[in-house]
């Protein structure tokens, strides 16, 4: 019988992903050891564990190189990947909002080709162009968004937003909110019809333990 | 410079791989044709409007589109099936129906985004049953097409039928506006219920529509989901989609290819083309359809005739990539000798490669070496395991590079 590989986001997700398939009674063993591995293996359920980066998990899924896939919902809109998208796995609970300098709030929708600094080029340019019909220079980076207001790279940022803590302690808000963000699990076409029997009770078996 | 590289999304398909290729599509075409389809070649390019004009499946940034003397738009064809659908209207009047056609060609489409495989330029081969509506012609396409997958190579995959009207049979009801259909299409497409549920939650969904869009997306399987849905409350259009589906169902298993076949009743198209039954096909080992079809009963129309039709489209990449998926070796160019001929007995040399050939054997003619050790080096460099020495206008010597033996013969006892 041939493995069910899980794709795993590093990350702020993995640790609550380990979690589940602890419950599931899955060993996870060997992932709760720190260590550079990044392949593990349940020879007695037949799974296989791989982590990767959060960005790179749709396209795992994507291609069959992973059945199954743990990851944010900013980053399957973001990628815009060809997959099932079948539970909402309801932790890592965020937003994905606009923001910027407080003084701003109220002005940035009027300034024309207004500079946007974010990690999520596909999401703010969907937002800016389609739903506010506004002209928006998107400017990618890769880590540290919050320089770019301060810095005067960018008018606004786009980004996932859990607490605001970061926001605050940088001195920004929110302006507007994009839409909400969680953990969810994907899976990729052909494996859904192909290892059917196994994946729906995989589903359903997590869908169990996250309600 | 561009000068050394090719486009993205084509391709160079070397000797091996495009030995693997043609065996393929060779394989594939024989079955065609031996349930009396009959190959049609159309061109490469056709007016702009031939593809614009006729379906939503096409949109502009999908196209390859370029000028004619005149100005014109034209395109390189995204499919085969629409020039069909337009040579069936304008020039197939006369034939008697059923009309059974089959094609391998090229395909070529600017592929957006970032998902799936990104080849711009893709070989597909095909079937189209034209004048025949009905469970028959389409369960016909769909055991032509398992045959054709089998004969290729593949073992391990499924044919998943779903059918057009079943979702539209379900929303009929509802008073839903474009956008939200469009919205439910593609959380039914992607599977994901908790959006479903929130979507009937927020729209006061009730009733028969409520219970099956709830369930959705896990109505899918072997034929038994199509007996359990068949006693939901669920309205005509949709019943009678889903018998439809068991007819096509009854008569693959009279064709023994029961075993081949599964359901997803959640496959809802976002194009205009099909409309009736649908179906993919999935191998194991390789993350995307292998082939698609359906039945399109308004396409022919567009171009001025009305007749139904069902066909199929085969991706031979991914047919290829799919048996690459199985390690299986790719195939070797086969030559089974070499000849070599001192400089003087040319003549009898060309004389012994045209009996050889005649008999469907490869033969390779040195051109190259100096002298028959050289020839030797040559072809066991090659992998060909022996040589056919003309050392002279009559005497010619059978070379066994394997065993290390030679046999002296003539062009007379070569011809027997």
């Amino acid at each position: 019988m041939k493995s069910i590989t899980f794709a795993l986001a590093k990350g702020r997700l993995s640790d609550i992903s380990i979690g589940i398939f602890e419950k599931l009674g899955y060993d996870v063993s060997q992932m709760k050891e720190k260590s550079r591995k990044l392949i593990f293996y349940d020879e007695k359920n037949k799974i296989k564990f791989i982590l990767v980066k959060a960005s790179d998990v749709p396209t795992y899924v994507e291609y069959q190189a992973a059945d199954i896939g743990i990851v944010g919902y900013d980053t399957i809109l973001e990628e815009g990947r060809h997959v099932y998208e079948m539970l909402n796995l309801n932790f890592g609970n965020c937003k994905m909002c606009v923001c910027g300098r407080p003084e701003m709030k109220d002005s940035f929708y009027k300034i024309h080709n207004l500079k946007v600094a974010t990690k999520y080029p596909n999401i703010a340019k969907e937002f800016f162009e389609k739903e506010k019909k506004m002209g928006a220079e998107i400017i990618k980076l890769n880590g540290s968004v919050e320089l770019a207001p301060l810095t005067g790279l960018s008018e606004v940022i786009v980004d996932i937003v859990e607490s605001g803590k970061t926001l605050v302690e940088n001195g920004l808000c929110v302006f507007e909110e994009i839409c909400d963000i969680s953990a969810r699990l994907i899976v990729n076409r052909v494996s859904l019809k192909m290892e059917r029997e196994r994946i729906n009770d995989i589903v359903e078996k997590i869908k169990g333990v996250i309600i | 410079m561009s000068m050394n590289n090719i486009p993205q999304g084509v391709q160079d398909i070397l000797v091996e791989e495009c030995l693997l290729k043609r065996k393929i599509e060779n394989d594939i075409m024989k079955v065609f044709r031996s349930f009396g389809y009959g190959e049609i070649i159309t061109p490469t390019y056709e007016y702009y409007d031939v593809f614009k004009g006729t379906s939503n499946v096409f949109n502009d940034e999908m196209l390859l589109k370029f000028f004619d003397e005149e100005g014109k738009i034209l395109a390189l064809r995204p499919d085969l099936t629409t020039p069909i659908a337009r040579v069936c209207a304008t020039k197939l009047g006369g034939e008697t129906l059923p009309i059974r056609l089959c094609y391998t060609g090229n395909a070529y489409r600017f592929i957006q985004g970032n998902f799936g495989p990104k080849q711009r330029e893709f070989t597909q081969s095909g079937i189209e049953l034209i004048g025949a509506g009905g469970a028959k012609a389409d369960a016909e396409v769909i055991a032509c097409t398992i045959y054709a997958l089998l004969e290729a190579g593949l073992e391990d995959f499924q044919i998943e039928l779903g059918h057009s009207a079943f979702f539209e049979g379900i929303i009929e009801k509802g008073d839903f506006t474009k956008g939200q259909i469009d919205e439910l299409k593609d959380m039914i497409d992607k599977k994901y219920q908790f959006g479903i549920m929130e979507f009937i939650e927020k729209n006061e969904i009730a009733g028969e529509s409520r219970e099956i869009l709830s369930k959705i997306t896990t109505l899918f399987g072997d034929v038994d989901i199509v007996h359990e849905v068949l006693n939901y409350d669920i309205n005509q259009r949709s019943k009678e989609a889903l018998l439809y589906l068991l007819e096509v169902y009854n008569l693959l298993k009279d064709y023994c290819l029961d075993k081949y076949i599964s359901f997803d009743l959640g496959l809802v198209q976002n194009i205009d083309y099909y409309t009736g039954i649908i179906f993919k096909g999935f191998a194991r080992g390789f993350g995307f359809p292998i082939c698609g079809g359906g039945r399109y009963d308004n396409l022919i129309k567009k171009f001025g005739k009305d007749m139904p039709a069902t066909g199929v489209a085969i991706g031979i990449d991914r047919v290829m990539s799919a048996i690459f998926s199985k390690k299986e070796a790719l195939p070797k160019l086969n030559v089974d000798a070499l000849v070599f001929a001192e400089s003087d007995s040319y003549k009898t040399a060309f004389e012994v490669c045209r009996i050889l050939r005649r008999d469907n054997l490869v033969i390779k003619m040195d051109i190259t070496s100096n002298s028959i050790e050289e020839a030797k080096e040559y072809a066991k460099k090659c992998g060909i395991g022996g040589i056919f020495y003309c050392r002279n206008k009559d005497e010619i010597v059978a070379i066994d590079l394997v065993n290390n033996t030679q046999q002296a013969t003539n062009i007379n006892s070569l011809k027997e």
